[in-house]
């Protein structure tokens, strides 16, 4: 193996490599997985599930029409289940936003001085958010019946 | 590469997923907030409870969903989305201008971000062609049906005002 210099750049030694399942379970399994990687992964599975929601999202809402269609629309959403996945959008979305701000920061800006430290910010700073906004969307349901 | 032009590189498709992200990041705070978190514009307890009777003396397909269950009652401390509220914010045309906006760059944003991803998963011409088809018309489909939707809804009724006080 050689050692990287200008010449010779960091490479990759090529394996060879056969496409089936169980390599790519070992392959994932042996990856290292390192914050950066946590970030983007995290970010395109997000942005795929928001794409999902955004496709019923807005079919749905051609109820908005009529009244009756409506309001019985927001009753079926207004069940415990529902409210848990409106609580897993908001995480979905607040992540994607405070990490998209966050690459939008480095893209524009050239914020780079502590990558790890800034997506451990980034995930505080969701984690903050989603529980303040979470609250209201589940007290109701969750934690004032209990209380009462 | 003697083909590296700004058309090709996706230089553009890059700097507007930034652009359109940061509109989207201002638009959907915005969004949440009157659609998710309690504030006035969603119904509380005796709001919804007022609103419901009230459609229900108005609509008798209204009153048998309500006896029916289909729409439901309110939980304590809960902030309920109902036609009432959501018609009337609309029915100011900047909430119809904030909710396109919202739209396009929300569809532009993530139908851009598929495109990208398909882009680096999918190898096979064919898949490609077939994935990226359904994409647009996708998107297409939802924005149509989205603007409907929002220009449609909630009777816009200008405030009334005579021409004739306004003048000297």
């Amino acid at each position: 193996m050689s050692m990287p210099s200008i010449e010779n750049p960091k490479v990759a030694p090529k394996l060879p490599y056969v496409a089936n399942f169980q390599n790519a379970l070992q392959r994932i399994l042996s990856y290292h997985w390192r914050p950066g990687m946590w970030a983007w992964l995290l970010h395109r599975v997000s942005g795929i599930g928001m794409v999902i929601y955004l496709t019923i999202h807005v079919f749905g809402l051609r109820a908005l029409y009529d009244p009756v269609q409506f309001d019985m629309l927001m009753s079926t959403y207004r069940s415990p289940l529902f409210k848990i996945g409106e609580f897993a959008l908001l995480a979905i979305v607040t992540y994607h936003s405070i990490n998209g701000f966050r690459i939008v920061m480095v893209d524009f800006l050239g914020w780079s001085p502590k990558q790890k430290r800034m997506f451990y910010a980034t995930l505080v700073l969701s984690a903050l958010i989603i529980l303040l906004g979470g609250y209201p969307i589940l007290a109701p349901y969750f934690i004032t019946p209990f209380i009462k | 590469m003697s083909d590296r032009s700004a058309k090709k590189s996706g230089a553009f498709g890059w700097f507007m997923q930034r652009i359109s992200g940061i509109v989207l990041l201002a638009t959907l705070i915005g969004h949440f907030w009157v659609q998710h978190m309690p504030t006035d514009y969603l119904a509380d307890e005796t709001e919804y409870l007022a609103i419901r009777e009230a459609y229900a003396a108005k609509n008798p397909e209204y009153k048998k969903a309500v006896e029916q269950g289909l729409i439901s009652d309110p939980k304590f401390g809960e902030h309920i989305i109902t036609y009432e509220k959501v018609t009337k914010r609309l029915s100011h045309p900047l909430w119809k201008a904030f909710d396109l906006l919202f739209l396009i760059f929300g569809l532009y944003h993530g139908f851009n971000g598929m495109l990208n991803i398909i882009d680096d998963y999918a190898k096979h011409k064919g898949v490609r062609l077939a994935l990226v088809a359904t994409c647009w018309v996708l998107a297409i489909a939802l924005f149509v049906i989205g603007t409907q939707t929002v220009l449609t809804a909630g009777p816009y009724n200008p405030p009334s005002f005579s021409l004739t006080e306004r003048l000297p």
